[in-house]
């Protein structure tokens, strides 16, 4: 999985590129880091080029959505794929965390 | 014979003739020449250098010295009698004992030509037979911090050898004891077929089921996957199926409905901190009136096959362990026919990446159970896991796949 990171002056936007699995915790997990060290208190992640979610990933994103609630931060998802958004439905992730389907949306809706 | 160069005067002045205690006591070296003038000269000098010497007079001897002694280095002279440096340096490397010693050829003559020679056939310097002192010093010295660098890679790498294959033992050891887990096929309650097929991705898995009667009128069964891979799902897995094997299970849940079930184990087992949890499918089959009573968090891997009605998927969206303590499960119930077919599945098993990134996902295995409903069981799960692996290309999952078949027969 490719990770690239965007900072405007309201949110961080973590791009995700190719499938996102057990191996690439770790890369998420230090991008994580990363931003909240800068001080990141809004995080849009980017899924519109993720071909693939596993368990372990789904996971990773639960306990970081966790995380950034506990400390009062926002965090999000962006624009799966179908093949992506079936996967976090059948996980009942999308329960938990809010995808947006927009980056427009995810920029507002992430600074309620 | 290499009488062409002889050692100069100048390899005996004063500087070098001084004991010199860069080399390790017991470092040795084995020169190899013919000549046994320049091979007394040489070893006066190596000596001095604080070296264990040992001589050899052609290269056949060299060789087999060589194959005993195991010397730190090795001086060959090029051109001998029997064997040459450059023949004796080609079965040196030829054999895998011999592959950290150091070898410094002396070419009779400085041509590029002889250099690319003793290269290609395996020496790893060169050094003229007027070398200086100084020079043979350092070439020498230098050689040995090489072999001393080699020898202990080789050491660290037969001891990561040694750890491996324990680690190797354990973890087969390990997947034996997962394998015993799991339960006969056959058939575990009058008119119920049990077939699986199990494969853990990485020897271990966190994928398990369970099938167990009760009561004589009840059959329990269940799958859960634990998210990851390797030894920390299956010790989490071990722990969840412990906990639904328990004889204290009706005590601990107060009773063996399958929402009460999940819902003590959501309660039990929470997300980790590094992002583990479980998805879990609990289902309980009343014999006498054939009516199955499911309820999953977030296992969506349970689909009913029926020759009466269109496949049904029997999973609900509900969360998967641990992702809320405060959720809720919900358990429904189905009615069970003769000659119906519920297939429980990880998601190893559907969850298969074509190369060009494509899921084969629930669809693709649906296509195979029903085109495949009027074959044998076992025929149809091997076309599944056939045709899982022939979407992915590969014969290994990535994640661990088990397809269970409980079959209404009777």
């Amino acid at each position: 999985m490719q990770l690239e990171s965007k900072v405007n002056s309201t949110y961080t936007l973590l791009q995700l590129k190719g499938a996102f699995t057990f191996a690439d915790r770790t890369t998420f997990k230090d991008a994580i880091d990363k931003a909240s060290q800068a001080g990141c208190a809004r995080l849009i992640v980017d899924l519109h080029e993720v071909t693939f979610l596993d368990s372990a990933a789904m996971g990773v994103l639960v306990v970081t959505h966790k995380r950034f609630v506990q400390e009062q931060r926002k965090f999000c998802l962006l624009k799966p794929t179908e093949q992506t958004l079936k996967l976090l439905t059948f996980a009942g992730i999308q329960k938990i965390i809010t995808v947006y389907l927009s980056e427009q949306e995810a920029s507002i809706g992430n600074a309620a | 014979m290499d009488r062409m160069i002889q050692p100069t005067s100048q390899a005996f002045d004063a500087q070098a003739e001084s004991p010199d205690h860069g080399a390790p006591p017991s470092a040795t070296i084995l020169l190899v020449d013919d000549d046994k003038l320049f091979r007394m000269i040489m070893v006066a000098r190596l000596k001095k250098l604080g070296y264990r010497v040992f001589e050899a007079e052609d290269g056949e001897q060299g060789l087999a010295m060589l194959r005993h002694l195991q010397p730190d280095l090795t001086i060959l002279d090029w051109m001998m009698s029997k064997l040459s440096g450059p023949d004796v340096c080609e079965l040196v490397r030829q054999d895998p004992a011999l592959k950290s010693i150091q070898i410094i050829l002396m070419p009779g003559h400085d041509r590029p030509e002889d250099i690319e020679e003793g290269l290609d056939r395996g020496a790893d310097g060169f050094m003229s037979k007027t070398a200086s002192p100084q020079e043979i010093g350092a070439r020498v010295h230098a050689a040995h911090r090489t072999t001393a660098l080699l020898r202990n890679l080789a050491c660290a790498h037969d001891v990561i050898k040694a750890k491996e294959q324990i680690m190797l033992a354990e973890l087969q050891s390990a997947a034996l004891f997962m394998e015993s887990l799991l339960p006969e096929p056959g058939v575990p309650a009058p008119g119920i077929q049990l077939s699986w097929h199990y494969q853990p991705s990485l020897m271990l898995g966190g994928d398990l089921f369970g099938v167990r009667r009760w009561c004589n009128d009840h059959l329990r069964f269940f799958i859960l996957d634990a998210s990851g891979y390797g030894v920390s799902a299956a010790l989490r897995a071990t722990a969840l199926i412990t906990f639904l094997h328990s004889d204290f299970l009706l005590e601990a849940v107060g009773s063996y409905d399958p929402s009460a079930i999940i819902t003590e184990a959501n309660r039990r087992f929470p997300l980790t901190s590094e992002g583990e949890y479980f998805t879990l499918w609990v289902g309980d089959l009343h014999l006498p009136t054939w009516t199955l009573r499911l309820a999953s968090a977030g296992h969506a891997g349970a689909i009913l096959c029926s020759p009466h009605h269109p496949s049904e998927w029997l999973s609900d969206t509900d969360m998967p362990l641990g992702f809320d303590p405060e959720s809720t499960f919900t358990t429904r119930p189905v009615q069970i026919q003769c000659g119906d077919r519920l297939y429980l599945t990880s998601d190893g098993i559907d969850e298969t990446l074509s190369p060009e990134q494509e899921l084969w996902g629930k669809e693709g295995l649906q296509d195979v159970l029903e085109r495949d409903a009027a074959r044998s069981v076992y025929e149809v799960m091997n076309h599944c896991v056939q045709a899982s692996c022939a979407w992915q290309q590969a014969e290994d999952f990535p994640d661990d796949a088990a397809l269970v078949c409980l079959a209404r027969t009777a």
